[in-house]
This record gives structure tokens, C-alpha cells and sequence, in this order.
């Protein structure tokens, strides 16, 4: 599904934030990458979605070189993978619904797609009784559920989240994993950027962990630092 | 299709109302430089039609003294026809000028009542084969005696010509002026929409909406700012072309006026200024701030 090969990454006059990245990562996986903040971890989940280019080495999103990828190729990319941030990045003035069917709307999907799967999804996710509500209406639990159903509802293949418990209190990121666990079931690819140890040791799914830009571990069933 | 259409429209409106003031600044100087390259048109039309009118009629004008005796008229008149220049010679007697001037200035009653008829002198009128000819017959004519003067009509058209020359020249530098601003106006409320929108832009871009889906909306914000401007200015010729153009045709009843014809041949011109100015500032102000 997705495929890194010699990736590098260098920003200007700094230090590698990627380097010699090779990695595979198969459909339906589930994949944690765990390191300290400045390891990389948001560079790869950027390099992902073509928001930069790699400044060498090759990237594959479902069997395409993103490289090679013309610029107006690039939204397509961007539907194939569903994006979940620490901060959800939410529309303050649209509700639960709306912030939803925007993601649909936007890609020109029509009415009747869009009335039928954004109530679904919000039930998919457990706020099927909160459509009509505004995000600061919502628990930080309940906005993250909301960012993920946006990310989710047009079916991706790949689903990026970036430190998506890192604003929430461990039991409710327990919920959210549990969320990220279903849609993974469903045979989406899922990917966490985290440095959230609880969480990848109760999970025991494949761990990447980057240190300063390389790769220092890729282990399945693995838990968050060594020794633990 | 249709809701994207609603989309474009709930985004359109929510953009100008946002950015009132602003909007406003850019549709006036769009106005504003619409209207007055289309005044230019109407004027530049206006002086065609006096220019091809009066061409026509064009004519040398031999005034003759009060009192010129029959032998030096019989003389001017015969060396006049003998002129291999002159096309033909007619001869205009003081009644005959009075009746045409009180023709011409028919409106006019106060200034016809003021001049007796014997006021006007009396004239050859002489029609050249070629107009520019008029050096070669003033030599011939002028001071000969019975001779008062002799007048090329021309050369009031020359004038009439360099001053709708330099009006036209004028609104041309006015209107490009105008049409700076407006791309800078016009450029700076989509740079704002842009602004204000930066949030939804970023999950439009997030979950694959196209660049072109994403811009839509600003251009369409743009191209409304113009045409307004492009409809208000039509509007203001309108009036103005009825109001100016229709007391000249009271005053002097001879002179063609500029028709209503005349103005709907200038809008397509103004439309397509407004929409071509509209699509550079929103082109312009996306490129620099809605870069992928």
C-alpha cells in the first residue's frame, strides 16, 4: 500500500528531518510510528499526502510513484487518504454534519451521497444524536470522533493520524483507539504518529520508530521503547 | 452539478458581504474607469458623426463686401468657375444667408431676432474637388476687390478634430489609471476572501477538493465586482447620453447626435474589460496566496 524507498528529507539549511527511509507498509495494516518530537514523524505523514517532496528517494501510495504524480493528480492522492490531526482542525461555525458533508461536498459528490453517508458515518463513530451541534459544543473526545468521520467518510484506503490522542485524556484516547481499531477492521490501512507509550504497548501492533530521521526500529507486535 | 452551483453561490455572497467596504471600493473604481472609456467611445463617436456630416458639406466661403459692384462679382465668379480646382460655385445672397441662419439657429429666437438680415454678407460658395486645395484658391481671391475674406471650413473641422483628439487621449490615460486600481482593488477583496476562508482551504486542499473547485468561488467574487461595475456604468452613459447629447440636439439643431445604437455598440467593450480586469486580480491575487 504504501512504499518508502531511500526516502530523504532535508529542509533548508538544517539537519535531515528523514533519512534513508525504507519502509513497507501492506494493505490493512496497522502501523504505529513512535519517536520524540523533531524525529520525523510529521515530515513522513507531509512527505504521504504531497504536501512536500522528498528531497531524494521514491514514495508509493497504492502502487504510484506520488513523485511522478502530476500537480493536478495531487487531490486525487489526497482522497485516497484520510487525514486526522491532534488539534482536529475543525470549522468552528459548521456544525457536526456540516463539517462532515464538507469533505463530500468539496470533492463534488452529490446530495444524495452525502445525506445518506454523513449520518452513517456519525453513527459509525458514536455522535449520530449530535448532528446539529457546533464543535465548541463538544467534548475534545467528541470533536476528535468528528475530525475522524470527516477523514473516514469518503472511504480512503489509508487513514494518517498525527498525534490524534495527544490532546485527549487516556481514557478517552482508549475510545479513539478503539474507533481507529474498527475502521483498521474494516480493511482500512491505518497509520499513527504518536509518542503516546500506553497506548502502542496496549495495542501491540507493528511499531517504526524514528530517531533524528532514521529508522532505529520496525518490529510487529511491538510495544513503545525497549525494555518495557 | 446543482449543488455545486449552490455552493458557488452560498460562497459568492457570504464573500461580498464579508468584505463590504472593500467590494464597494473596487466596483466604483471599475465605475468609474468603465465610464469613462465608454464617455471616450461616445465622444469619439460623436465627433465621427459631426466630422462625416459636415465633410460633406465642406466648402470654401468667398464673403463678399457690402458694396461690391455687379462687374467684380460677374469677375470673381467667372475666374472662380475658370479654376481647374473648383468643383462648382454657387452664389448666396444676404437673404439667402439670413434664411439659412435663421434655420440653424432655430432655437435660438432671441439671437435670430437680434440680427437683421442685412447683417449677413453675402458669399460665393465654393466646393473644391480636392479640400486641401484651399491655399491654392485663397491666393487667387483674397484681396481682389469686392473680396471681404475668404474662409476654409476646414480648418474649424481640423480643430474640432485635434480637440476630440486630446478628450479622447485624456479618458484613455484616465481609464487606464482607473483600470490599475481597479485590478489592485478587485485583487486585494479576493486576497481578503482568501484570507478569511484560509481554514476551509486547508481542508478543502486536506481531503482532495481541486485547485480549480477551490478557486472557483473567488473567481466567480472577482468577475460579480466587475460586471456590477460594468452594469453601473452602462447605466450612468445611459443617462448620460440622453441628458448631454439631447440638449446639444436642442441647442443646435443640425449637428447628428450619438443614438442609442451607438451606445449598446460600446458594451460589449465595457463587458469585456470588466470581465478580462476581473479575471486578472482574481488570478493574480490566487496565484500569490492560494498556492498548492
Amino acid at each position: 500500500m504504501i512504499k518508502c524507498e531511500q526516502v530523504t528529507k532535508v529542509y533548508k539549511d538544517s539537519v535531515a528531518a528523514l533519512q534513508d527511509v525504507t519502509l513497507e507498509i501492506n494493505k490493512g495494516e496497522f502501523v504505529f510510528i513512535v519517536g520524540p518530537s523533531g524525529s520525523g514523524k510529521s515530515t513522513f505523514i507531509r512527505l504521504m499526502l504531497k504536501e512536500e517532496e522528498p528531497t531524494s528517494g521514491d514514495i508509493y501510495v497504492a502502487g504510484k510513484n506520488i513523485g511522478r504524480l502530476s500537480r493536478w493528480k495531487v487531490p486525487e492522492l489526497r482522497r485516497n487518504i484520510g487525514t486526522v490531526f491532534q488539534d482536529f482542525k475543525l470549522l468552528p461555525n459548521r456544525t457536526v454534519f456540516q463539517n462532515v458533508s464538507f469533505a463530500l461536498e468539496v470533492i463534488g459528490k452529490p446530495k444524495h451521497i452525502v445525506d445518506q453517508r454523513v449520518p452513517e458515518i456519525l453513527e459509525l463513530v458514536g455522535l449520530g444524536e449530535k448532528l446539529n451541534n457546533y464543535p465548541d459544543e463538544l467534548s475534545g473526545g467528541e470533536q476528535q470522533r468528528v475530525s475522524i468521520a470527516r477523514a473516514f467518510v469518503n472511504r480512503p484506503l489509508i487513514l494518517l493520524a498525527d498525534e490524534p490522542t495527544g490532546n485527549l485524556d487516556p481514557a478517552t484516547s482508549v475510545e479513539i483507539m478503539k474507533l481507529l481499531d474498527r475502521i483498521n477492521r474494516i480493511g482500512t490501512t491505518v497509520i499513527m504518529a504518536t509518542h503516546d507509550n500506553a497506548i502502542v504497548d496496549a495495542m501491540r501492533r507493528r511499531v517504526i520508530e524514528l530517531d533524528s530521521g532514521k529508522v532505529v526500529r520496525d518490529q510487529s507486535r511491538g510495544v513503545y521503547g525497549y525494555g518495557t | 452539478m446543482a449543488r455545486r452551483v449552490d455552493y458557488y453561490f452560498r460562497e459568492t455572497i457570504s464573500g461580498l458581504r464579508r468584505n463590504g467596504l472593500v467590494a464597494l471600493a473596487a466596483v466604483s473604481t471599475m465605475f468609474i474607469s468603465l465610464f469613462l472609456l465608454g464617455g471616450a467611445q461616445l465622444i469619439g463617436r460623436q465627433i465621427a458623426l459631426v466630422i462625416d456630416q459636415q465633410t460633406e458639406r465642406v466648402e470654401v466661403a468667398v464673403y463678399l463686401t457690402d458694396n461690391i459692384s455687379q462687374a467684380d462679382s460677374d469677375r470673381i465668379l467667372n475666374k472662380l468657375q475658370g479654376m481647374p480646382e473648383v468643383s462648382y460655385v454657387r452664389y448666396e445672397s444676404k437673404q439667402q444667408a439670413y434664411k439659412r441662419f435663421r434655420e440653424l439657429f432655430a432655437n435660438q429666437p432671441d439671437l435670430v431676432n437680434n440680427v437683421s438680415p442685412d447683417a449677413l454678407p453675402a458669399s460665393f460658395r465654393v466646393k473644391l474637388k480636392d479640400p486641401s486645395q484651399f491655399a491654392v484658391i485663397d491666393a487667387q481671391i483674397r484681396g481682389q476687390p469686392g473680396v471681404e475674406t475668404v474662409i476654409d471650413q476646414r480648418a474649424v473641422l481640423n480643430r474640432l478634430f485635434s480637440v476630440s483628439r486630446i478628450l479622447k487621449l485624456g479618458a484613455y490615460i484616465a481609464t487606464a489609471v482607473m483600470l490599475v486600481s481597479s485590478i489592485a482593488l478587485i485583487a486585494n477583496t479576493v486576497r481578503m476572501a482568501v484570507f478569511a476562508r484560509r481554514k476551509e482551504i486547508g481542508i478543502m486542499r486536506l481531503v482532495g477538493a481541486t485547485n480549480m473547485f477551490i478557486r472557483i468561488p473567488f473567481l466567480i467574487e472577482g468577475l460579480v465586482e466587475g460586471l456590477v461595475g460594468a452594469i453601473l456604468a452602462i447605466s450612468a452613459l445611459a443617462v448620460l447620453r440622453r441628458v448631454f447629447f439631447n440638449s446639444i440636439h436642442e441647442t443646435i439643431a443640425f449637428l447628428p447626435v450619438v443614438q442609442t445604437q451607438d451606445l449598446f455598440a460600446v458594451i460589449p467593450l465595457l463587458l469585456g474589460v470588466a470581465v478580462l480586469v476581473a479575471l486578472a486580480a482574481s488570478g493574480l491575487a490566487m496565484r500569490r496566496f492560494l498556492e498548492v
